[in-house]
């Protein structure tokens, strides 16, 4: 048996009681692996699909912003259009958190207040036009849409970097470790039957031997 | 044994205990205690901090009494329990159960302190209440 496939131990008894003990806390954790990673790759699925819909809702929010925006633009003319926005600037308020999804920390981001009324939003409601309230509000939803966004794929890319460490783990329990270590248990039961045919045709040989001593 | 081998069973052990439910929270909270949160939030055995979308608590607050908000201890936890089959997994909690219950349409008796999902079921539970429920290993399917 070639030493690639059998770990180096001495070919005793108690190495071969260890060796067994290793198989099972071996192919127990295999087992609890699979299964997180089964988990992981469900939660990875079920998130990526709702952020190919938010990435989509985004694209149509942000064409449909920019298409207000320009009628805006027509309606009332850059330069009016740059004086009101001048006074309208804000920080946005975000609530940055961390939610542990199987043991991978990934970041929760609530956006605070982003949509405001229509007082809230800081132009002069007599000087402006509908056109203006129309692309704030659709700005407005497509930045929300943006920090919900940018979660789902800051956690995708966690998981994904989790998912490709755990199916590592897996393989070399299960493709490499686990075999090793049921091939050199195999390759010690083997010797230590060996061994005890060997001693038993020793023994058959003496009681041979002291027959025919015996026998003189 | 060799040493390299030594530190081959170190790490299997290792990985054992680290795979054993560290994502759990120390303790869990009641619904109303974490709505009345500013930041609502458990900490991890791991040591990270698990915090619960606020959307997610006004909708279970929704689905309850005043007095099961007190009752109900979040995270909710699903624990995969290998005895019902593969991919099984139990919610325990008469609370707990009903909102499971809920959302998933099913039927249940009053006062079921135990429920029993599959995959496809969590998968729902999860997409729903992401940050409200946690999955656990049951200690047999780690033993076993």
């Amino acid at each position: 048996m070639s030493s690639a496939k059998t770990l180096k131990v001495r070919p005793t008894k108690i190495e071969l009681i260890k060796l067994k003990r290793r198989r099972i806390l071996a192919k127990r954790i295999h087992r609890i692996l699979r299964e997180r990673l089964t988990i992981l790759v469900a939660e990875f699925l079920s998130i990526a699909r709702g952020a190919v819909k938010k990435r989509e809702e985004l694209y149509q929010h942000f064409s449909k912003a920019y298409e207000a925006m320009s009628i805006a633009y027509g309606f009332h003319g850059r330069a009016f259009l740059t004086k009101e926005m001048l006074g309208v600037e804000r920080d946005v308020e975000v609530v940055f958190g961390t939610q542990n999804i199987m043991g991978v920390k990934v970041p929760l981001l609530e956006p605070v207040d982003i949509e405001r009324k229509l007082s809230e939003r800081g132009y002069v409601l007599t000087d402006t036009s509908l056109y203006i309230d129309e692309a704030s509000r659709r700005f407005e939803e497509a930045l929300k849409l943006s920090i919900e966004l940018a979660e789902v794929e800051k956690t995708l890319e966690r998981l994904g970097m989790e998912i490709r460490k755990m199916r590592r783990r897996v393989n070399v329990l299960e493709h490499i470790l686990i075999p090793k270590i049921e091939a050199t248990i195999k390759y010690l039961s083997m010797k230590f039957e060996e061994r005890e045919r060997e001693e038993r045709a020793r023994l058959k040989r003496v009681k041979v031997l002291l027959a025919r001593r015996r026998g003189k | 044994m060799s040493e390299r081998e030594i530190i081959w069973e170190e790490l299997l052990k290792e990985e054992l205990l680290r795979l054993a439910n560290i994502h759990l929270p120390y303790s869990r909270k009641s619904l109303k205690q974490l709505l009345s949160e500013k930041y609502p939030h458990v900490v991890c055995k791991d040591g990270t901090v698990h915090m619960f979308r606020r959307k997610e608590l006004e909708y279970l607050k929704s689905l309850l009494t005043e007095d099961e908000q007190e009752k109900i201890m979040l995270p909710i936890i699903i624990e995969l329990n290998p005895s019902y089959g593969e991919g099984a997994a139990v919610i325990k909690g008469r609370v707990e159960v009903k909102v499971a219950a809920k959302i998933l349409d099913l039927d249940i008796k009053e006062n079921t302190q135990e429920l029993i999902i599959y995959r496809p079921q969590i998968v729902i539970l999860r997409e729903k209440l992401r940050t409200v429920t946690q999955i656990a290993f049951s200690l047999k399917s780690i033993m076993a």
